[in-house]
């Protein structure tokens, strides 16, 4: 009897765990197919098309038309949406509408660098955030505690643009010359190679990041540090650093696990901003540079792997957010 | 107690990494380094529809025009010898300058001159300012020798140098292999469109070689980008810079600057015909509005001089005997009152993507209002701008080019450029007699006459002729003042030293 | 039993009409008076202003003189006239996108947190949608379509912090689901809606207000981006994040063009700022007692 029902959960288990995934993944995948096709429609219904950035100012009715014919964009649009997914499916992203070069290649070399940029400031945000808010809840309503609130509102009243445009004047043109002012990677070499080409661009991301998140931990924590639960492990005489660390801060990364997730999908969404300000040659960087010259493949491209790197966190977070869900229900019940 | 040991011991951590990571120069010696706004649409070959300074900074590099504008606005012959014509002025013989290496070691014949003319002319291949050099019957090239080729021209055409002279006809050649290659003081290593291309000298080049083996040309998102680079260190010379980081830029000792003439500025453009500008009196006031000392000083940072509502600063011609406009508000206020449009409001478009255009556009606002016109300044993105090209009642718009070539585009009916809608019978006539004459007095009265109409009808209001501002790092000598606003790429004769 | 749900129901409801413990608290109280003091001087500025915020009164990046006290901008324009007259725009239609957000958002979240089922997932996957959806396109389509129109742009600021707000209070919403007043509540037959406003909202509370002043932030945030990118209020009006924009390359020449617009978005985000956080320590304190 025993063993069976412990095989029976086992199964249920498996099934429990894998079905959701699936279940999950399939909503990705909707939800991207749903993305691509309004960012299909969406640029298409911005008025001017590839052709008129092209051709320039120049170009005559004749001339504008025989580029579309060229490009295919004389098709109907339900015709060259399928086209393109019919590619996508195939693993060919298409080539680039205003340069012929293969949506590949301009993709590798901004996904690289988005990546890195995005990996190095999420590497030091999340620590440095929960690091900052158990400190500050630690000596709530103390100075450091109410330097950091105050800080932490202005920076996030400050947007990435004023932080990062206040960054250069600091460290790069008007009052030190220590780093460069815009990021300049050479497009064969990694992003490693140029570290400090790496530090504004991140400090950006990373300051507004760990101002959001530090905060809530910090609420998370003396909210935790009030329960009765924590209250009873003081009573019992536990040290403050084994309630701290063993009891109070893992309840406390709970709540904000979604909002951590939607900051990693934002810094990779987000990035736009600081690759525009600092001319970061990134996924965001190539999307506006495609949305301005109406590029549809490399748009699409562009957006899909924004989309998949959100969704990816979100899948990660979400399972840590049940993971822990469940963990409390264990815990509480014990 | 332990976390404030710990940010302190970070705050440490962080500080020596910020030191540790110096500012990494990446040029190294005698590469030089040219920082431009980068075009994603840029190629590699030269006949594409787009111009951008990126691609015209390359391809002054890789390739050589039949003739070319020098630094003070004569035609001088680059791969051409000589270009003579027949007393008809269309039949024109042209001989090749000898000896001339292409990048792939083979010599530069009259065929690479005739494919290319070919592959410009073919509708197909989208090349628009073809229409420039409509004259050319591409089948009637006649191939005498390697170096001699006989053009028989659909209609009598006297401005035959000037025409290819124009930076958009640079010549190119084919290689065994396919690819595209060039003639230029510099061969093409690696190219990734709108971020970087690097160049290694051409040692057998014909003409006045770099003093320097290596050039990097990058591309940025925008103007303030390469000033930024330029400040940091990262790039040896800027294209060109915005009005107003000029004083910023010229308290940096280790910086220079090179003041030069240019044919790419913004102007004021409005439809003619339709109202309210069809009216000769609208028109009349829109232009007596403009205080052009003030956009000089304010929108140009003081670099440029006043014009007078005609194209072509640049011309070698006496120039017109037009009196000065300047601002009359009294007298537009009545013109506009005569002309039952005491209050006019119109919607100014501009995609704001050369410097000026958007200051130019809010000057002239305020200058209007003055006369009682309400203007509504609005930014559009590029594209949306140049979808309804032609069609914008009013806008900023952009002139490019010598006179002969860019006045005529965009002033004669049909063409592409016309904006204005600008169809006057006179001019048009003055036009094609300027076209077909090879006399270079005759030319210069004609331009000066053009001009004369411009300043009365046209719908362009030019307000100011700004100047084109290359700022460099001292460790580069030789960069010299352009009419044509090309001092940061023209490098004959030009060293670096690190 | 009756009692116990009437008594509960008494502690619940006992924090939301204490106003007057909300504005003990000095953060509230300073909060209201840094708005108030913005509000006042975004409201009488155009009329104080030395000069017309649009005219030029001398050369650009002028440094400050006596003539304009915080100098001039990129085109010779009285930074001092173009501050006081720049907050118009920002003044309404923030609070206007923040709150908008807030309460689309959490009406979302308790919403879907509670049913659950399909309703759950059909809103929470559009809200991904939404925000997978690159917000430039967004601006860019609109924008490029409608014109910048000022109720667009609130528009489009609520579409894109409203699946933030709706994400977080989601996250907190659904631990409440397994206490016992909920599941009480459930359990004697309260219909949902009843549940959702009584027991679920009252307990969102806290993180409510942390994002309501989080989001009043970061819609002054966006609405000067928009602007900043050239997508938002357009020139010649003066714009506190246009300013930043238009000036930013004088940085080096003339710092104050572009720090007192940027001074201004700081103070009138903190007003927001410290009434919510304010706010959320009082109910937190409340809370704690209960």
């Amino acid at each position: 009897m025993t063993v069976d029902s412990q095989n029976d959960n086992a199964t249920i288990g498996i099934f429990a765990r894998l079905q959701p995934l699936l279940a999950r993944l399939l909503q990705g995948g909707l939800t991207l197919l749903a993305v691509s096709l309004l960012i299909f429609l969406a640029a298409r219904a911005l008025p001017g098309d590839v052709a008129n950035m092209i051709l320039g100012q120049s170009a005559t009715q004749e001339q504008l038309d025989l580029l579309r014919v060229q490009l295919g964009l004389d098709q109907p649009l339900w015709w060259q949406y399928l086209i393109w997914l019919g590619g996508i499916l195939r693993g060919d992203w298409g080539t680039s509408l205003s340069n012929g070069q293969p949506v590949a290649d301009l993709l590798a070399l901004g996904v690289r660098n988005s990546a890195t940029l995005s990996g190095v400031a999420l590497a030091v945000m999340l620590p440095l955030s929960l690091l900052v808010g158990v400190i500050a809840a630690q000596l709530r309503d103390g100075f450091v505690d109410k330097v950091f609130l105050g800080m932490s509102m202005v920076a996030n009243a400050v947007p990435d643009f004023v932080t990062g445009t206040v960054l250069v004047a600091l460290f790069a043109t008007t009052v030190l010359h220590v780093l460069p002012a815009v990021s300049f990677i050479p497009p064969g070499d990694s992003p490693f190679s140029y570290p400090d080409a790496l530090v504004l661009p991140a400090t950006t991301v990373i300051i507004p990041g760990v101002m959001y998140l530090a905060r809530l931990v910090r609420v998370a924590v003396i909210d935790v540090m009030a329960t009765e639960y924590i209250q009873t492990a003081e009573l019992k005489g536990l040290s403050p650093s084994r309630i701290l660390f063993r009891h109070a801060l893992p309840n406390a990364v709970a709540p904000i696990i979604p909002a951590a997730s939607l900051v990693a999908a934002f810094t990779v969404g987000g990035v736009v901003v600081v690759e525009y300000l600092f001319a970061y040659p990134g996924v965001g960087s190539a999307l506006v540079d495609a949305v301005t010259n109406r590029d549809l493949p490399v748009i699409q491209a562009n957006v899909l792997v924004i989309a998949s790197a959100y969704f990816i966190f979100n899948l990660i977070a979400d399972s840590f957010a049940q993971r822990d869900e469940a963990a409390g229900q264990r815990q509480s019940k014990a | 107690m332990i976390p404030v040991k710990f940010s302190r011991a970070i705050a440490i951590a962080l500080l020596a990494a910020t030191t540790a990571l110096t500012t990494h120069t990446f040029a190294q010696a005698q590469e030089l380094v040219l920082g431009v706004i980068g075009n994603s649409k840029d190629q590699v070959q030269p006949y594409t529809p787009t111009s951008s300074a990126s691609a015209g900074s390359l391809y002054n590099q890789l390739y050589d025009g039949l003739t070319a504008y020098d630094s003070k606005g004569a035609v001088v012959m680059e791969l051409a010898e000589s270009m003579t014509p027949n007393a008809t002025l269309d039949v024109w013989t042209v001989k090749l300058r000898p000896n001339v290496k292409r990048h792939d070691g083979k010599p530069f014949t009259a065929d690479d001159v005739i494919a290319s003319i070919k592959h410009m002319m073919d509708p197909a291949n989208n090349f628009v300012v073809s229409s420039q050099i409509d004259f050319v019957d591409p089948v009637k090239i006649r191939k005498v020798d390697d170096l001699t080729m006989e053009f028989t021209l659909k209609r009598p055409f006297g401005l035959f140098a000037n025409a290819f002279a124009d930076e958009d006809f640079r010549i190119r050649a084919i290689s065994d292999d396919g690819s595209v290659t060039g003639t230029g003081p510099f061969k093409l290593d690696t190219f990734t469109p709108g971020q970087e291309a690097r160049l290694s000298r051409f040692d057998d080049y014909w003409g006045e070689k770099p003093g320097f083996d290596k050039l990097r040309i990058i591309g940025f998102r925008d103007q303030q980008a390469v000033t930024n680079a330029l400040r940091g260190g990262q790039i040896d010379v800027a294209y060109s810079v915005p009005y107003t980081d000029v004083p910023a830029l010229t308290k940096d000792p280790k910086l220079k600057t090179v003041v030069s003439g240019t044919t790419t500025y913004p102007i004021i453009s409005v439809r003619v015909d339709m109202p309210p500008f069809n009216d000769q009196k609208v028109l009349e006031a829109l232009k007596l509005v403009v205080d052009r000392q003030q956009i000089v000083d304010n929108a140009f940072g003081g670099f440029g001089a006043i014009a007078n509502d005609y194209l072509g600063n640049n011309t070698a011609c006496p120039i017109p005997s037009e009196p000065q406009r300047v601002q009359d508000i009294a007298k537009a206020k009545q013109l506009l009152a005569e002309a039952g449009k005491s209050n006019l409001k119109l919607e100014l478009v501009t995609d704001g993507a050369f410097a000026g255009m958007m200051e130019m556009a809010q000057l002239y606002a305020q200058q209007a209002a003055q006369a009682g016109i309400s203007i509504k300044v609005r930014r559009l993105d590029p594209a949306t701008f140049l979808n309804r090209w032609r069609e914008w009642p009013f806008l900023i718009s952009l002139t490019s080019g010598p006179y002969e070539t860019a006045a005529l585009a965009a002033l004669l009916p049909g063409q592409g450029e016309n904006a204005t809608h600008f169809d006057d019978a006179e001019y048009n006539d003055l036009a094609k007699k300027l076209q077909s004459t090879g006399d270079l007095a005759e030319q210069c009265k004609l331009v000066t006459q053009l001009q004369a109409i411009e300043y009365k009808r046209s719908g362009d209001i030019v307000a100011a002729y700004p100047e084109n501002i290359t700022v460099y790092r001292d460790t580069v000598s030789g960069l010299k003042p352009d009419l044509y606003g090309r001092t940061a790429i023209l490098f004959g004769g030009v060293t670096v030293k690190k | 039993m009756e009692m116990t749900l009437t008594t509960h129901q008494w502690v619940r409801s006992r924090p939301v009409s204490g106003w007057w413990r909300l504005w003990a608290s000095t953060q509230v109280r300073w909060g209201v008076i840094l708005l108030v003091a913005m509000t006042v001087l975004v409201v009488i500025g155009p009329f104080v202003a030395p000069y017309d915020p649009a005219a030029p009164v001398g050369k650009p990046y002028a440094e400050p003189s006596a003539v304009a006290w915080l100098g001039t901008d990129n085109l010779g324009r009285d930074v001092l006239s173009r501050v006081l007259s720049g907050g118009v725009y920002l003044a309404w239609m923030a609070p206007v996108s923040a709150l908008l957000s807030v309460v689309i958002g959490a009406a979302v979240a308790l919403v879907t947190a509670y049913y659950r089922g399909w309703t759950d997932l059909v809103l929470m996957r559009s809200l991904d949608v939404l925000l997978a959806f690159p917000g430039i396109l967004l601006t860019l389509l609109c924008v490029s379509v409608f014109g910048p129109q000022p109720i667009l742009l609130v528009g489009l600021v609520v579409l894109t912090l409203m699946p933030g707000v709706a994400r977080v209070i989601r996250g907190a919403a659904i631990p409440l689901l397994d206490r016992e007043y909920v599941l009480w509540a459930k359990a004697v037959g309260t219909p949902g809606p009843v549940i959702i406003l009584r027991e679920l909202l009252p307990n969102v509370s806290s993180p409510l207000l942390v994002e309501l002043g989080l989001r009043l932030s970061w819609s002054v945030g966006i609405l000067s981006s928009m602007s900043f990118i050239g997508y938002g209020i357009q020139p010649p009006a003066a714009d506190w994040g246009l300013m930043v924009s238009e000036n930013g390359t004088g940085l080096g020449t003339q710092p104050y063009a572009v720090l007192a617009p940027i001074l201004m978005i700081i103070l009138y985000t903190i007003g927001g700022g410290l009434i919510a956080e304010g706010a959320a320590r009082v109910m937190a304190r409340t809370e704690g007692k209960a």
